[in-house]
């Protein structure tokens, strides 16, 4: 791939993971209480997931070509920001885990439900601060280099 | 989807991200640290075989769990364990993914 669409979909990766961390945060605050998700909520749930499984899988298109161009000019130049790059690319697949293993539970019904919609909210509420935590990351290791 | 099957998943979920950063870990604990000027990219497949290797014994450990929650009083007891213990385990995963990257 030309460097133009590396920036491109690295920029695409960046802005949907800033838009998974927010997106997270909303099941996680619907199904705190164990209240049963309605129909919009359910939108949330199915939405955020697929939006959290984007994000990760634009950086996962990229990931090749980090290695090849970046990963040794990244250490070159600052060892801890290369170090924080490997991070996150742990923290993104805990995220990405916590993430789609919510929601079936969250979609749980009826008052029986209700400790895995609660379980389902702490999971959601896990991965959106592992994603907020990877936003700000991937801030730092962007701003220290990137395709 | 039954209580049973999501409950499954829940742990499958779990027991693949700790799979990964328990290999994370195995990995350095074994091999050490390499020098990372050394970095070859035709070989460096670790993220990819950690990845896999997760995914895995998350999809064995879901398995698992789905046979051994057969009954409602087992369903309960690990879904209020899970409740009260996931944001420790979520912590705990990103200190570790701090510690050894």
């Amino acid at each position: 791939m030309s460097t133009a669409i590396l920036r491109l979909l690295e920029s695409v990766h960046g802005h949907l993971g800033a838009l998974a961390a927010v997106a997270l945060l909303h099941p996680a605050i619907l199904l705190w209480r164990g209240r049963p998700a309605g129909r919009g909520a359910r939108w949330s749930i199915g939405l955020t997931a697929l939006l959290t499984a984007v994000a990760f899988g634009g950086g996962i298109l990229i990931y090749a070509d980090y290695r090849r161009v970046v990963k040794r000019a990244l250490f070159r130049e600052d060892m801890t920001a290369g170090f924080l790059f490997e991070t996150k690319e742990h923290l993104a697949l805990v995220a990405l885990c916590l993430c789609l293993g919510a929601v079936l539970p969250a979609l749980a019904k009826g008052p029986e439900g209700e400790g895995q919609r609660r379980l389902a909210a702490r999971m959601f509420a896990g991965a959106a601060a592992l994603a907020w935590l990877l936003g700000a990351l991937g801030v730092w290791v962007h701003s220290t280099r990137g395709f | 989807m039954s209580q049973r099957a999501a409950l499954a998943g829940v742990v499958a979920a779990l027991g693949a991200s700790t799979t990964y950063v328990a290999a994370l870990v195995y990995e350095l604990a074994v091999g050490g640290r390499g020098d990372p000027y050394l970095i070859v990219r035709d070989v460096h497949f670790g993220y990819y075989h950690r990845v896999a290797l997760a995914v895995w014994v998350g999809l064995v450990a879901g398995l698992l769990a789905h046979m051994h929650l057969d009954t409602d009083a087992r369903r309960v007891r690990v879904e209020t364990q899970l409740t009260r213990h996931t944001l420790w385990i979520v912590g705990l995963l990103a200190i570790v993914s701090f510690v050894c990257p």
